[in-house]
């Protein structure tokens, strides 16, 4: 557990044309852990990370218009 | 007048689908009294028609409120019956942001498939389940269902009306519903995933045929029944799949006849082997849960 980690940290990032919403566990500046992440397209993952991808098991809700 | 929503918002933001709606969208055919599993996609004013109509004991009022449906947004996915908020969700395992492991993904129409992904893909051993109660069993290979497996085909029987001078002329018409019913089905595989068009071709095509289920009163009135009764499922085993099974360039599968990657279709299985199966696997469902309990 370094000083880095937070658990239940909030983050928003703002983008040009571009928000996306994380809550969960960092490690040194990466997703790290259990969390939910929501894009800007109406994505939403909500399960394990590492080291900011996707990893693990997780349950990702598509938008069905992307696929359409 | 307390109505069942279709779903369950939770504290923790997921929610939890009432099962009585699930087996509505397995059903091709909505029955009155689930009329609340549609509203999750209709628009404001059918929800609040749709409820109004089901409250009250009037299934002729709900008809007419289908076949309005019908004719309104035939091309749009409010015909369908769609899940909690019409999309698209995989649950199981990930690996560097794509869909590896073991998983199962649900279509915005109910259809999912369940099994094993690599980068993304279908491939290995997977269910994929469609709407009509159908699936297909076995392997897949890069998204293309290929390979060692078993289509099973729910259909309808004919029930003999042996008092009714009008039967075949009834049941005419309807044959040509189930078979645009195909065709629409064909359709659908080309909006997302699509495997069941292999490069050599569509090939459920090949599946036997009956014809709709009509039935008729003493009053010698006939009526295509709309719900389905999975009686009898026919196997239709499609062999081929040298990738699956490993095999080198050059080597021949010993079961493998004929030019390679050619599809083989039989069709085999006799009723009571099919009544045995269905009712084993009747069973497995009744006693075991669905892994993705886990996430809820």
């Amino acid at each position: 557990m370094s000083f880095a980690t937070l658990t239940g940290y909030l983050r928003i990032a703002l983008l040009l044309s571009y928000v996306a919403v994380t809550q969960g566990e960092f490690e040194h500046n990466h997703k790290h852990g259990r969390g939910i992440y929501t894009w800007k397209t109406g994505n939403k993952y909500r399960g394990n990370f590492e080291y900011d991808a996707l990893c693990g098991f997780g349950e990702m809700i598509y938008n069905a218009m992307n696929h359409r | 007048m307390e109505k069942a929503l279709p779903f369950t918002p939770t504290a923790a933001g997921n929610v939890i689908i009432n099962p009585i709606c699930l087996h509505a969208r397995e059903n091709k055919y909505l029955h009155a009294k689930n009329a609340h599993c549609i509203t999750a996609c209709a628009p404001k004013p059918v929800q609040l028609l749709l409820l109004l109509t089901s409250s009250s004991t009037a299934p002729l009022l709900f008809s007419l409120t289908l076949l309005f449906l019908f004719f309104s947004f035939t091309s749009t996915e409010y015909s369908e019956i769609c899940g909690v908020s019409c999309s698209h969700r995989y649950a199981g395992q990930w690996l560097h942001g794509t869909h590896h492991g073991f998983g199962m993904f649900t279509t915005a129409s109910g259809e999912r498939y369940v099994g094993s992904w690599q980068k993304g893909q279908k491939h290995g051993r997977g269910r994929y389940v469609f709407k009509g109660g159908d699936f297909y069993d076995g392997d897949f290979v890069r998204n293309h269902a290929q390979g060692d497996g078993v289509y099973w085909y729910e259909h309808v029987i004919t029930v003999g009306c042996l008092w009714c001078p009008f039967f075949n002329l009834v049941s005419f018409p309807f044959i040509f519903l189930d078979w645009f019913t195909m065709v629409s089905r064909v359709q659908h595989f080309h909006h997302h995933h699509h495997p069941f068009s292999s490069p050599s071709g569509v090939w459920f095509f090949d599946v036997p045929w009956t014809p709709v289920q009509v039935r008729c009163n003493r009053q010698r009135l006939c009526w295509a029944v709309q719900r389905r009764q999975k009686v009898r499922a026919r196997r239709v085993r499609v062999a081929v799949g040298v990738e699956v099974r490993g095999l080198l360039p050059g080597q021949r599968h010993p079961r493998q006849r004929g030019v390679r990657f050619r599809e083989r279709i039989e069709v085999s299985g006799s009723v009571k082997a099919i009544v045995r199966d269905r009712a084993r696997r009747q069973d497995q469902k009744k006693n075991s849960y669905h892994w993705y309990e886990l996430f809820a």
